[in-house]
Protein backbone atom coordinates (compact mmCIF):
# COMPACT_ATOMS: atom_id res chain seq x y z
CA UNK A 1 0.00 0.00 0.00
CA UNK A 2 3.13 2.00 1.17
CA UNK A 3 4.58 1.58 -2.37
CA UNK A 4 1.55 2.29 -4.05
CA UNK A 5 0.37 5.78 -2.52
CA UNK A 6 4.54 6.79 -3.18
CA UNK A 7 3.88 5.71 -6.79
CA UNK A 8 0.59 7.78 -7.25
CA UNK A 9 1.91 10.62 -5.41
CA UNK A 10 4.40 10.87 -7.62
CA UNK A 11 2.65 10.47 -10.64
CA UNK A 12 -0.01 13.30 -9.33
CA UNK A 13 3.26 15.37 -8.46
CA UNK A 14 4.62 15.44 -12.03
CA UNK A 15 1.05 16.45 -13.47
CA UNK A 16 0.09 19.04 -11.06
CA UNK A 17 -0.37 21.88 -13.41
CA UNK A 18 -3.35 20.16 -15.12
CA UNK A 19 -5.11 20.76 -11.28
CA UNK A 20 -4.31 24.60 -11.46
CA UNK A 21 -5.80 24.55 -15.44
CA UNK A 22 -8.82 22.93 -14.85
CA UNK A 23 -9.50 25.48 -12.13
CA UNK A 24 -8.87 28.43 -14.08
CA UNK A 25 -11.00 26.78 -16.57
CA UNK A 26 -13.25 26.47 -14.59
CA UNK A 27 -13.43 30.67 -13.35
CA UNK A 28 -13.64 30.81 -17.11
CA UNK A 29 -18.33 30.40 -16.78
CA UNK A 30 -18.00 32.95 -14.24
CA UNK A 31 -17.47 35.95 -16.46
CA UNK A 32 -20.89 34.57 -18.38
CA UNK A 33 -23.04 37.04 -17.51
CA UNK A 34 -20.65 39.84 -18.78
CA UNK A 35 -21.25 38.78 -22.17
CA UNK A 36 -24.07 40.65 -23.64
CA UNK A 37 -25.31 37.91 -25.50
CA UNK A 38 -25.88 35.50 -22.48
CA UNK A 39 -27.39 38.16 -19.96
CA UNK A 40 -30.48 37.05 -19.89
CA UNK A 41 -30.09 33.35 -19.35
CA UNK A 42 -26.57 33.36 -17.39
CA UNK A 43 -27.32 31.27 -14.78
CA UNK A 44 -28.56 28.40 -17.31
CA UNK A 45 -25.11 29.27 -19.53
CA UNK A 46 -22.58 29.11 -16.79
CA UNK A 47 -24.04 25.81 -15.42
CA UNK A 48 -24.37 24.30 -18.53
CA UNK A 49 -20.34 25.44 -19.17
CA UNK A 50 -19.28 23.93 -16.34
CA UNK A 51 -21.26 20.45 -16.88
CA UNK A 52 -19.79 19.88 -20.49
CA UNK A 53 -16.26 21.20 -18.86
CA UNK A 54 -16.34 18.32 -16.33
CA UNK A 55 -17.63 16.24 -18.81
CA UNK A 56 -15.44 16.52 -21.12
CA UNK A 57 -12.19 16.17 -18.28
CA UNK A 58 -14.00 12.70 -16.94
CA UNK A 59 -14.13 11.65 -20.72
CA UNK A 60 -11.01 12.97 -21.66
CA UNK A 61 -8.37 12.20 -19.25
CA UNK A 62 -8.94 8.93 -18.06
CA UNK A 63 -8.89 8.03 -22.74
CA UNK A 64 -5.28 9.66 -22.73
CA UNK A 65 -3.98 8.75 -19.57
CA UNK A 66 -4.92 5.06 -20.26
CA UNK A 67 -3.48 5.37 -23.83
CA UNK A 68 -0.11 6.95 -22.35
CA UNK A 69 0.78 6.80 -17.98
CA UNK A 70 1.20 2.82 -18.50
CA UNK A 71 1.40 1.74 -22.06
CA UNK A 72 4.26 4.72 -22.69
CA UNK A 73 6.41 3.64 -20.10
CA UNK A 74 6.45 0.20 -21.38
CA UNK A 75 6.66 1.06 -24.54
CA UNK A 76 9.34 3.39 -24.25
CA UNK A 77 11.45 1.21 -21.57
CA UNK A 78 11.04 3.65 -18.99
CA UNK A 79 8.99 1.07 -16.36
CA UNK A 80 12.83 0.01 -15.65
CA UNK A 81 13.10 3.12 -13.19
CA UNK A 82 9.82 1.49 -10.97
CA UNK A 83 10.87 -2.26 -11.13
CA UNK A 84 14.79 -1.34 -9.50
CA UNK A 85 12.93 -0.39 -6.71
CA UNK A 86 11.21 -2.52 -3.94
CA UNK A 87 8.02 -2.12 -5.47
CA UNK A 88 5.60 -5.20 -6.06
CA UNK A 89 4.72 -5.38 -9.87
CA UNK A 90 1.34 -5.21 -8.40
CA UNK A 91 1.94 -1.77 -6.65
CA UNK A 92 3.64 0.31 -9.56
CA UNK A 93 0.09 -0.47 -11.44
CA UNK A 94 -2.27 0.24 -8.85
CA UNK A 95 -0.19 3.33 -8.06
CA UNK A 96 -0.42 4.30 -11.46
CA UNK A 97 -4.39 3.63 -12.62
CA UNK A 98 -5.19 5.39 -8.85
CA UNK A 99 -2.86 8.64 -9.95
CA UNK A 100 -5.03 8.41 -13.28
CA UNK A 101 -8.24 8.42 -11.71
CA UNK A 102 -7.33 10.81 -8.81
CA UNK A 103 -6.40 13.38 -11.37
CA UNK A 104 -9.49 12.93 -14.08
CA UNK A 105 -12.38 12.90 -10.36
CA UNK A 106 -9.75 15.88 -8.95
CA UNK A 107 -9.58 17.82 -12.23
CA UNK A 108 -13.38 17.76 -12.73
CA UNK A 109 -14.38 18.61 -9.44
CA UNK A 110 -11.99 21.71 -9.33
CA UNK A 111 -13.54 22.73 -13.21
CA UNK A 112 -16.81 22.47 -11.28
CA UNK A 113 -16.32 23.86 -8.34
CA UNK A 114 -16.66 27.88 -9.19
CA UNK A 115 -20.07 27.68 -10.36
CA UNK A 116 -21.43 24.90 -8.14
CA UNK A 117 -19.77 27.31 -5.07
CA UNK A 118 -21.90 30.04 -6.42
CA UNK A 119 -25.08 28.03 -7.93
CA UNK A 120 -25.61 25.44 -4.99
CA UNK A 121 -26.80 22.13 -6.47
CA UNK A 122 -29.55 24.04 -8.84
CA UNK A 123 -26.13 24.19 -11.12
CA UNK A 124 -26.35 20.35 -12.18
CA UNK A 125 -30.17 20.40 -12.48
CA UNK A 126 -29.83 23.62 -14.69
CA UNK A 127 -27.38 21.83 -16.74
CA UNK A 128 -29.02 18.37 -16.84
CA UNK A 129 -32.73 19.47 -17.29
CA UNK A 130 -33.50 17.78 -14.07
CA UNK A 131 -31.91 14.40 -14.30
CA UNK A 132 -30.73 12.91 -11.26
CA UNK A 133 -27.33 14.64 -10.71
CA UNK A 134 -26.78 11.98 -7.97
CA UNK A 135 -27.46 9.03 -10.23
CA UNK A 136 -24.68 10.74 -12.77
CA UNK A 137 -22.07 11.53 -9.52
CA UNK A 138 -22.29 7.92 -8.76
CA UNK A 139 -21.59 6.58 -12.39
CA UNK A 140 -18.70 8.77 -12.72
CA UNK A 141 -16.16 6.43 -10.95
CA UNK A 142 -16.59 3.42 -12.91
CA UNK A 143 -17.20 5.35 -16.06
CA UNK A 144 -13.82 6.73 -15.87
CA UNK A 145 -12.57 3.22 -14.87
CA UNK A 146 -14.03 1.62 -17.75
CA UNK A 147 -12.78 4.44 -19.76
CA UNK A 148 -9.13 4.37 -18.49
CA UNK A 149 -9.04 0.69 -18.92
CA UNK A 150 -10.16 0.86 -22.59
CA UNK A 151 -8.11 3.16 -23.84
CA UNK A 152 -5.65 1.17 -21.94
CA UNK A 153 -5.89 -2.10 -23.19
CA UNK A 154 -6.41 -0.83 -26.93
CA UNK A 155 -2.87 1.34 -26.60
CA UNK A 156 -1.44 -1.46 -25.19
CA UNK A 157 -2.24 -3.94 -28.26
CA UNK A 158 -1.46 -1.08 -30.88
CA UNK A 159 2.11 0.24 -29.47
CA UNK A 160 3.53 -2.68 -27.95
CA UNK A 161 3.95 -4.42 -31.45
CA UNK A 162 4.24 -7.70 -30.96
CA UNK A 163 2.49 -10.91 -33.19
CA UNK A 164 -0.47 -11.16 -30.45
CA UNK A 165 -2.11 -8.20 -31.92
CA UNK A 166 -3.22 -10.71 -34.83
CA UNK A 167 -4.58 -12.86 -32.06
CA UNK A 168 -6.30 -9.62 -30.66
CA UNK A 169 -8.19 -8.78 -33.38
CA UNK A 170 -9.60 -11.94 -34.16
CA UNK A 171 -10.79 -12.86 -30.22
CA UNK A 172 -11.92 -9.39 -30.26
CA UNK A 173 -13.99 -9.63 -32.95
CA UNK A 174 -15.32 -13.34 -32.57
CA UNK A 175 -16.22 -12.49 -28.56
CA UNK A 176 -17.98 -9.04 -29.59
CA UNK A 177 -19.82 -10.97 -31.64
CA UNK A 178 -20.72 -13.80 -29.10
CA UNK A 179 -21.34 -11.40 -25.90
CA UNK A 180 -23.72 -8.84 -27.98
CA UNK A 181 -26.05 -11.94 -29.24
CA UNK A 182 -26.32 -13.38 -25.98
CA UNK A 183 -27.43 -10.04 -24.31
CA UNK A 184 -29.71 -9.35 -27.06
CA UNK A 185 -31.29 -12.60 -26.90
CA UNK A 186 -31.86 -12.51 -23.03
CA UNK A 187 -33.26 -8.70 -23.79
CA UNK A 188 -35.66 -9.78 -26.28
CA UNK A 189 -36.69 -12.69 -23.57
CA UNK A 190 -37.25 -9.80 -20.99
CA UNK A 191 -34.55 -10.99 -18.79
CA UNK A 192 -32.96 -8.36 -17.96
CA UNK A 193 -34.20 -5.83 -15.21
CA UNK A 194 -33.52 -2.08 -14.81
CA UNK A 195 -35.06 -1.15 -11.41
CA UNK A 196 -34.43 -2.71 -8.21
CA UNK A 197 -31.25 -4.66 -8.73
CA UNK A 198 -30.60 -6.12 -5.36
CA UNK A 199 -34.23 -7.45 -6.05
CA UNK A 200 -32.31 -10.23 -8.29
CA UNK A 201 -29.03 -8.91 -9.05
CA UNK A 202 -28.60 -12.22 -11.54
CA UNK A 203 -30.65 -10.06 -13.71
CA UNK A 204 -29.40 -7.00 -13.25
CA UNK A 205 -28.14 -5.73 -16.14
CA UNK A 206 -25.67 -4.13 -14.47
CA UNK A 207 -23.19 -6.55 -13.87
CA UNK A 208 -21.87 -7.56 -17.12
CA UNK A 209 -20.28 -4.15 -17.03
CA UNK A 210 -19.46 -4.65 -13.60
CA UNK A 211 -17.54 -7.77 -14.47
CA UNK A 212 -16.01 -6.09 -17.43
CA UNK A 213 -14.24 -4.03 -15.96
CA UNK A 214 -12.59 -6.68 -13.21
CA UNK A 215 -11.55 -8.30 -16.22
CA UNK A 216 -9.97 -5.06 -17.66
CA UNK A 217 -8.52 -4.48 -14.30
CA UNK A 218 -6.83 -7.84 -13.92
CA UNK A 219 -5.57 -8.56 -17.73
CA UNK A 220 -4.10 -4.89 -16.97
CA UNK A 221 -2.65 -5.69 -13.79
CA UNK A 222 -1.23 -8.98 -14.88
CA UNK A 223 0.25 -7.29 -17.73
CA UNK A 224 2.16 -5.22 -15.56
CA UNK A 225 3.42 -7.57 -12.63
CA UNK A 226 4.08 -10.25 -15.42
CA UNK A 227 5.25 -8.66 -18.06
CA UNK A 228 7.60 -6.09 -16.16
CA UNK A 229 9.97 -4.53 -18.29
CA UNK A 230 9.81 -6.64 -21.39
CA UNK A 231 7.28 -5.34 -23.63
CA UNK A 232 6.63 -8.53 -25.96
CA UNK A 233 5.79 -10.54 -22.56
CA UNK A 234 3.85 -7.66 -21.56
CA UNK A 235 1.40 -7.79 -24.26
CA UNK A 236 1.14 -11.86 -24.50
CA UNK A 237 0.08 -11.49 -20.47
CA UNK A 238 -2.44 -8.88 -21.19
CA UNK A 239 -3.88 -10.72 -23.99
CA UNK A 240 -3.56 -14.37 -22.21
CA UNK A 241 -5.14 -12.90 -19.28
CA UNK A 242 -7.82 -10.41 -21.16
CA UNK A 243 -9.49 -13.20 -23.77
CA UNK A 244 -9.25 -15.81 -20.79
CA UNK A 245 -10.97 -13.91 -18.47
CA UNK A 246 -13.58 -12.89 -21.33
CA UNK A 247 -14.09 -16.56 -23.05
CA UNK A 248 -15.19 -17.33 -18.82
CA UNK A 249 -17.27 -14.34 -19.50
CA UNK A 250 -18.87 -15.05 -23.05
CA UNK A 251 -19.80 -18.59 -21.85
CA UNK A 252 -21.55 -17.50 -18.48
CA UNK A 253 -23.51 -15.10 -20.79
CA UNK A 254 -24.06 -18.07 -23.55
CA UNK A 255 -25.07 -20.46 -20.99
CA UNK A 256 -27.40 -17.95 -19.37
CA UNK A 257 -28.74 -17.25 -22.79
CA UNK A 258 -29.43 -20.92 -23.74
CA UNK A 259 -31.40 -21.47 -20.32
CA UNK A 260 -33.48 -18.32 -20.86
CA UNK A 261 -34.34 -19.64 -24.08
CA UNK A 262 -35.95 -22.75 -21.86
CA UNK A 263 -38.09 -21.30 -20.30
CA UNK A 264 -38.06 -22.37 -16.84
CA UNK A 265 -35.68 -19.54 -15.59
CA UNK A 266 -38.95 -17.11 -14.46
CA UNK A 267 -40.18 -19.56 -11.90
CA UNK A 268 -36.64 -19.51 -10.27
CA UNK A 269 -35.62 -15.83 -10.80
CA UNK A 270 -38.93 -14.36 -10.45
CA UNK A 271 -40.93 -13.61 -14.03
CA UNK A 272 -40.77 -10.90 -16.12
CA UNK A 273 -41.22 -7.14 -14.80
CA UNK B 1 32.88 -22.65 -18.34
CA UNK B 2 32.77 -25.64 -16.21
CA UNK B 3 36.56 -26.30 -17.33
CA UNK B 4 37.39 -22.84 -15.23
CA UNK B 5 38.23 -24.44 -11.79
CA UNK B 6 37.55 -20.51 -10.91
CA UNK B 7 34.08 -21.04 -11.99
CA UNK B 8 33.18 -24.26 -10.83
CA UNK B 9 34.43 -23.08 -6.86
CA UNK B 10 31.94 -20.02 -7.57
CA UNK B 11 29.42 -22.43 -8.84
CA UNK B 12 29.20 -24.41 -5.90
CA UNK B 13 28.98 -21.19 -3.37
CA UNK B 14 26.23 -19.80 -5.71
CA UNK B 15 23.95 -20.32 -2.67
CA UNK B 16 26.23 -17.84 -1.03
CA UNK B 17 26.62 -15.63 -3.48
CA UNK B 18 24.91 -12.19 -3.46
CA UNK B 19 23.87 -12.26 -7.19
CA UNK B 20 24.11 -15.71 -9.48
CA UNK B 21 23.01 -16.92 -12.65
CA UNK B 22 22.70 -21.14 -13.59
CA UNK B 23 22.51 -21.80 -17.09
CA UNK B 24 20.39 -18.94 -17.98
CA UNK B 25 19.19 -19.03 -21.56
CA UNK B 26 17.59 -15.75 -23.60
CA UNK B 27 16.21 -16.06 -26.91
CA UNK B 28 13.94 -13.00 -28.27
CA UNK B 29 11.55 -13.93 -30.39
CA UNK B 30 11.50 -16.35 -33.35
CA UNK B 31 15.38 -15.69 -33.39
CA UNK B 32 16.70 -18.85 -33.32
CA UNK B 33 20.11 -17.70 -31.75
CA UNK B 34 19.82 -17.28 -28.20
CA UNK B 35 20.72 -13.53 -27.07
CA UNK B 36 22.32 -15.38 -23.70
CA UNK B 37 23.75 -18.67 -23.65
CA UNK B 38 24.15 -21.50 -20.74
CA UNK B 39 25.13 -18.03 -18.76
CA UNK B 40 26.47 -19.62 -15.21
CA UNK B 41 27.88 -17.40 -12.44
CA UNK B 42 28.18 -15.83 -9.54
CA UNK B 43 28.95 -12.58 -7.59
CA UNK B 44 30.31 -13.00 -3.08
CA UNK B 45 29.67 -11.01 -0.92
CA UNK B 46 31.84 -8.17 -0.65
CA UNK B 47 33.65 -8.81 -4.69
CA UNK B 48 33.26 -6.34 -7.47
CA UNK B 49 32.52 -8.22 -10.15
CA UNK B 50 33.07 -6.36 -13.70
CA UNK B 51 30.66 -8.23 -16.41
CA UNK B 52 32.90 -7.18 -19.73
CA UNK B 53 31.25 -7.29 -23.13
CA UNK B 54 31.22 -5.91 -26.95
CA UNK B 55 28.10 -4.14 -27.62
CA UNK B 56 25.25 -6.87 -27.78
CA UNK B 57 27.14 -9.09 -25.86
CA UNK B 58 23.87 -9.31 -23.77
CA UNK B 59 25.25 -7.92 -20.63
CA UNK B 60 21.93 -5.82 -20.50
CA UNK B 61 19.58 -8.55 -20.76
CA UNK B 62 21.81 -10.39 -18.36
CA UNK B 63 21.50 -7.61 -16.07
CA UNK B 64 17.54 -6.94 -16.10
CA UNK B 65 17.09 -11.32 -15.84
CA UNK B 66 19.57 -10.77 -12.29
CA UNK B 67 17.57 -8.06 -11.35
CA UNK B 68 14.17 -9.56 -11.89
CA UNK B 69 12.73 -7.59 -14.51
CA UNK B 70 13.09 -9.50 -17.30
CA UNK B 71 12.07 -13.33 -17.33
CA UNK B 72 14.78 -15.81 -18.83
CA UNK B 73 13.51 -18.42 -21.36
CA UNK B 74 15.38 -20.93 -18.78
CA UNK B 75 17.60 -21.19 -16.46
CA UNK B 76 17.43 -19.51 -12.87
CA UNK B 77 19.09 -16.24 -11.50
CA UNK B 78 19.03 -15.30 -7.76
CA UNK B 79 19.27 -12.35 -5.80
CA UNK B 80 20.62 -13.08 -1.87
CA UNK B 81 19.45 -16.54 -2.53
CA UNK B 82 16.61 -16.26 -3.72
CA UNK B 83 14.81 -16.44 -7.28
CA UNK B 84 15.53 -13.06 -8.44
CA UNK B 85 11.92 -13.53 -10.66
CA UNK B 86 10.11 -14.45 -8.14
CA UNK B 87 11.42 -12.21 -5.09
CA UNK B 88 12.20 -8.88 -6.96
CA UNK B 89 10.01 -6.65 -5.27
CA UNK B 90 11.92 -7.75 -1.83
CA UNK B 91 15.27 -8.25 -2.63
CA UNK B 92 15.49 -4.82 -4.50
CA UNK B 93 15.28 -2.82 -1.13
CA UNK B 94 18.98 -4.13 -0.70
CA UNK B 95 20.41 -3.32 -4.30
CA UNK B 96 21.29 -0.15 -6.10
CA UNK B 97 21.25 -0.04 -9.60
CA UNK B 98 22.50 2.94 -11.76
CA UNK B 99 21.24 2.33 -15.59
CA UNK B 100 22.71 2.30 -18.47
CA UNK B 101 20.77 5.06 -19.74
CA UNK B 102 19.23 7.31 -16.44
CA UNK B 103 15.74 6.72 -16.12
CA UNK B 104 14.44 9.04 -13.72
CA UNK B 105 11.55 10.83 -14.54
CA UNK B 106 13.09 14.10 -16.49
CA UNK B 107 10.46 16.74 -14.81
CA UNK B 108 12.12 15.47 -11.12
CA UNK B 109 14.73 17.21 -9.51
CA UNK B 110 17.41 15.44 -6.96
CA UNK B 111 15.55 16.65 -4.05
CA UNK B 112 12.19 15.12 -4.91
CA UNK B 113 13.53 11.48 -6.48
CA UNK B 114 15.12 11.48 -3.12
CA UNK B 115 12.18 12.35 -1.44
CA UNK B 116 10.21 9.22 -3.65
CA UNK B 117 13.15 7.11 -2.31
CA UNK B 118 12.89 7.52 1.17
CA UNK B 119 9.43 6.30 1.17
CA UNK B 120 10.54 2.69 -0.52
CA UNK B 121 13.69 1.93 1.03
CA UNK B 122 13.50 1.53 4.86
CA UNK B 123 17.54 2.26 5.46
CA UNK B 124 17.21 5.32 3.17
CA UNK B 125 19.38 8.43 4.11
CA UNK B 126 18.57 11.30 2.67
CA UNK B 127 21.79 13.09 4.25
CA UNK B 128 24.43 10.82 2.45
CA UNK B 129 22.40 11.95 -1.02
CA UNK B 130 22.69 15.40 -0.81
CA UNK B 131 26.11 15.14 0.76
CA UNK B 132 27.53 13.26 -2.14
CA UNK B 133 25.66 15.58 -4.32
CA UNK B 134 27.38 18.90 -2.90
CA UNK B 135 30.47 16.88 -3.00
CA UNK B 136 29.66 16.46 -7.01
CA UNK B 137 28.71 19.62 -7.11
CA UNK B 138 24.88 18.95 -8.71
CA UNK B 139 22.07 20.94 -8.28
CA UNK B 140 19.40 19.42 -6.34
CA UNK B 141 16.49 21.97 -7.65
CA UNK B 142 17.22 21.04 -11.27
CA UNK B 143 15.02 18.82 -13.46
CA UNK B 144 17.04 15.47 -14.04
CA UNK B 145 15.84 15.89 -17.75
CA UNK B 146 17.93 19.34 -18.34
CA UNK B 147 21.21 17.66 -16.41
CA UNK B 148 24.39 17.02 -18.52
CA UNK B 149 25.04 13.35 -18.77
CA UNK B 150 27.76 13.19 -16.19
CA UNK B 151 25.46 14.67 -13.51
CA UNK B 152 22.92 12.28 -14.26
CA UNK B 153 25.50 10.06 -13.30
CA UNK B 154 26.59 11.20 -10.71
CA UNK B 155 22.65 11.59 -9.32
CA UNK B 156 21.93 8.05 -10.23
CA UNK B 157 24.90 7.16 -7.66
CA UNK B 158 23.94 9.60 -4.92
CA UNK B 159 20.49 7.95 -4.75
CA UNK B 160 21.90 4.21 -5.48
CA UNK B 161 23.87 4.49 -2.19
CA UNK B 162 21.62 6.51 -0.55
CA UNK B 163 19.83 3.23 0.78
CA UNK B 164 23.00 1.81 2.14
CA UNK B 165 22.36 -1.17 -0.03
CA UNK B 166 24.03 -4.67 0.03
CA UNK B 167 23.89 -5.08 -3.92
CA UNK B 168 25.36 -1.95 -6.21
CA UNK B 169 24.74 -2.87 -9.63
CA UNK B 170 25.86 -0.55 -12.59
CA UNK B 171 25.24 -1.06 -16.26
CA UNK B 172 27.76 0.88 -17.79
CA UNK B 173 27.30 4.18 -15.80
CA UNK B 174 30.17 5.63 -17.16
CA UNK B 175 28.92 5.11 -20.91
CA UNK B 176 29.42 8.73 -22.27
CA UNK B 177 31.21 10.40 -19.59
CA UNK B 178 34.38 13.49 -19.50
CA UNK B 179 37.17 11.68 -18.20
CA UNK B 180 36.18 13.80 -15.58
CA UNK B 181 32.79 12.87 -14.17
CA UNK B 182 34.30 9.01 -14.32
CA UNK B 183 36.99 9.95 -12.07
CA UNK B 184 34.30 11.75 -9.71
CA UNK B 185 32.19 8.49 -9.76
CA UNK B 186 34.75 5.56 -9.60
CA UNK B 187 36.17 7.35 -6.68
CA UNK B 188 33.12 8.03 -4.97
CA UNK B 189 32.53 4.08 -5.26
CA UNK B 190 35.77 3.31 -4.36
CA UNK B 191 35.20 5.18 -1.32
CA UNK B 192 31.91 3.29 -0.57
CA UNK B 193 34.02 0.52 -1.00
CA UNK B 194 36.53 0.77 1.24
CA UNK B 195 34.39 2.14 3.91
CA UNK B 196 31.40 -0.17 3.60
CA UNK B 197 32.45 -3.44 1.24
CA UNK B 198 29.16 -3.30 -0.74
CA UNK B 199 29.04 -5.83 -3.50
CA UNK B 200 29.27 -4.60 -6.64
CA UNK B 201 28.39 -6.31 -10.23
CA UNK B 202 29.65 -3.25 -13.06
CA UNK B 203 29.16 -3.79 -16.88
CA UNK B 204 31.05 -1.27 -18.20
CA UNK B 205 33.40 -0.36 -21.61
CA UNK B 206 35.85 1.58 -19.49
CA UNK B 207 38.22 -0.82 -18.68
CA UNK B 208 40.66 1.23 -16.95
CA UNK B 209 38.43 2.27 -14.38
CA UNK B 210 37.19 -0.72 -13.91
CA UNK B 211 40.60 -2.65 -13.27
CA UNK B 212 41.23 0.03 -10.49
CA UNK B 213 38.67 -1.63 -8.44
CA UNK B 214 37.40 -5.11 -9.76
CA UNK B 215 38.37 -8.43 -7.81
CA UNK B 216 36.70 -10.65 -10.87
CA UNK B 217 35.64 -10.43 -14.34
CA UNK B 218 33.42 -12.41 -16.55
CA UNK B 219 33.76 -11.86 -20.46
CA UNK B 220 30.66 -12.55 -22.48
CA UNK B 221 30.93 -13.02 -25.96
CA UNK B 222 28.09 -14.19 -28.49
CA UNK B 223 26.10 -14.72 -25.74
CA UNK B 224 28.44 -16.83 -23.76
CA UNK B 225 30.50 -16.11 -20.71
CA UNK B 226 33.46 -17.07 -22.18
CA UNK B 227 35.88 -16.12 -19.10
CA UNK B 228 35.01 -15.87 -15.47
CA UNK B 229 37.91 -15.62 -12.83
CA UNK B 230 39.45 -13.18 -10.75
CA UNK B 231 41.94 -10.49 -11.60
CA UNK B 232 44.89 -11.58 -9.99
CA UNK B 233 44.66 -14.61 -11.77
CA UNK B 234 43.57 -13.10 -15.02
CA UNK B 235 46.50 -11.48 -15.12
CA UNK B 236 49.12 -14.00 -14.10
CA UNK B 237 47.95 -16.09 -16.72
CA UNK B 238 47.63 -13.66 -19.97
CA UNK B 239 51.20 -12.73 -21.19
CA UNK B 240 52.60 -10.76 -23.77
CA UNK B 241 55.16 -12.57 -25.71
CA UNK B 242 57.41 -10.64 -28.09
CA UNK B 243 60.64 -12.71 -29.89
CA UNK B 244 62.30 -12.73 -33.23
CA UNK B 245 61.51 -15.89 -35.79
CA UNK B 246 64.54 -17.95 -36.71
CA UNK B 247 63.36 -21.13 -36.41
CA UNK B 248 61.32 -21.08 -39.90
CA UNK B 249 62.49 -19.91 -43.49
CA UNK B 250 60.42 -16.80 -43.47
CA UNK B 251 61.08 -15.32 -40.50
CA UNK B 252 57.96 -13.03 -40.54
CA UNK B 253 55.87 -16.26 -40.45
CA UNK B 254 55.71 -18.95 -37.25
CA UNK B 255 56.30 -22.34 -36.73
CA UNK B 256 55.82 -25.00 -33.73
CA UNK B 257 57.62 -22.66 -31.40
CA UNK B 258 54.10 -21.45 -29.39
CA UNK B 259 52.76 -24.86 -28.91
CA UNK B 260 53.59 -25.01 -25.11
CA UNK B 261 51.34 -22.00 -24.79
CA UNK B 262 47.38 -21.33 -25.48
CA UNK B 263 47.86 -18.25 -28.10
CA UNK B 264 44.64 -16.09 -27.99
CA UNK B 265 46.02 -13.22 -30.62
CA UNK B 266 49.26 -14.17 -32.85
CA UNK B 267 50.50 -11.13 -35.07
CA UNK B 268 53.28 -11.26 -37.39
CA UNK B 269 55.32 -8.11 -37.29
CA UNK B 270 58.45 -6.93 -39.97
CA UNK B 271 61.07 -7.39 -36.58
CA UNK B 272 58.70 -10.98 -35.64
CA UNK B 273 56.14 -12.19 -33.67
CA UNK B 274 53.47 -10.55 -31.32
CA UNK B 275 51.43 -13.52 -29.40
CA UNK B 276 48.97 -12.69 -26.68
CA UNK B 277 49.24 -16.08 -24.46
CA UNK B 278 46.70 -17.27 -21.67
CA UNK B 279 48.72 -19.69 -20.21
CA UNK B 280 52.20 -18.10 -19.25
CA UNK B 281 54.27 -19.23 -16.37
CA UNK B 282 57.48 -18.96 -15.71
CA UNK B 283 58.96 -21.93 -16.01
CA UNK B 284 57.28 -22.27 -19.66
CA UNK B 285 58.41 -19.14 -20.47
CA UNK B 286 62.28 -20.22 -19.77
CA UNK B 287 61.62 -22.97 -22.05
CA UNK B 288 60.23 -21.54 -24.53
CA UNK B 289 62.93 -18.60 -24.74
CA UNK B 290 65.66 -21.48 -24.86
CA UNK B 291 64.67 -22.68 -27.88
CA UNK B 292 66.78 -22.75 -31.09
CA UNK B 293 65.09 -19.98 -33.15
CA UNK B 294 63.67 -18.06 -30.65
CA UNK B 295 65.64 -14.36 -30.44
CA UNK B 296 65.53 -12.25 -27.87
CA UNK B 297 62.26 -13.38 -26.28
CA UNK B 298 60.68 -10.98 -23.96
CA UNK B 299 57.64 -11.15 -21.51
CA UNK B 300 55.16 -8.42 -20.48
CA UNK B 301 52.19 -7.87 -18.59
CA UNK B 302 48.66 -6.44 -19.80
CA UNK B 303 45.95 -4.46 -18.90
CA UNK B 304 42.89 -5.65 -18.44
CA UNK B 305 42.06 -3.92 -21.60
CA UNK B 306 44.26 -5.78 -23.63
CA UNK B 307 43.65 -9.24 -22.51
CA UNK B 308 39.64 -8.05 -23.13
CA UNK B 309 40.62 -7.29 -26.61
CA UNK B 310 42.75 -10.30 -27.18
CA UNK B 311 39.74 -12.44 -26.13
CA UNK B 312 36.74 -10.93 -27.84
CA UNK B 313 38.80 -9.00 -30.45
CA UNK B 314 39.64 -10.90 -33.69
CA UNK B 315 41.18 -13.66 -33.09
CA UNK B 316 44.13 -15.37 -34.67
CA UNK B 317 43.54 -19.06 -36.08
CA UNK B 318 45.24 -20.43 -33.03
CA UNK B 319 43.61 -19.13 -30.46
CA UNK B 320 39.63 -18.34 -30.72
CA UNK B 321 38.27 -20.40 -28.06
CA UNK B 322 41.40 -20.51 -26.03
CA UNK B 323 40.59 -18.40 -23.16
Amino acid sequence: MRGTLAVAAREIAERKLLFLGAFVAGLLPLGFPLLPVLRGNAHGARSVAMFLLATDIVVAFPLVFGATILVGDIAQKRLAFYFSRPLPGASIWAGKLLAALLISIGCAILAAAPVFLLEGERAFSLATGGLDSRGLLVLTLPGVLLLFLLAHVVASMARLRSAWIVLDFFLAALFAVAITFSIRSLFFAGFWSFYEPWRSPVRSLWWPPVALIAILLAASCVQVADGRTDARRSHGALSATLWGLIAVFAAILGGLALWVAGGSWEVLLGGRR
Amino acid sequence: MSANPATAASASNASAAVVSASRLLVRYGGNPKPTLEEISFSVPRGSVYALLGRNGAGKSSLVRCLLGQQKSTSGRCTLFGSDSWKTRGRAMAKVGVVSEDPDAPPAMTARQLAAFFSRLYPAWSGASVFDRLRRFDVPTDTAFGILSKGQKALVSLALALGSAPDLLLLDDPTLGLDAVARAAFFDELVGELADRGTTVLLTSHDLAGVEKMADRVGILKGGRLVLDESLESLKARFRRLRYGNEATEDPASYGQELSAFEAVKVKVRGWGIDAVVSNYGDESFARFAALEGVVDAEASALSLEEIFVAVVGEASPAGKENA
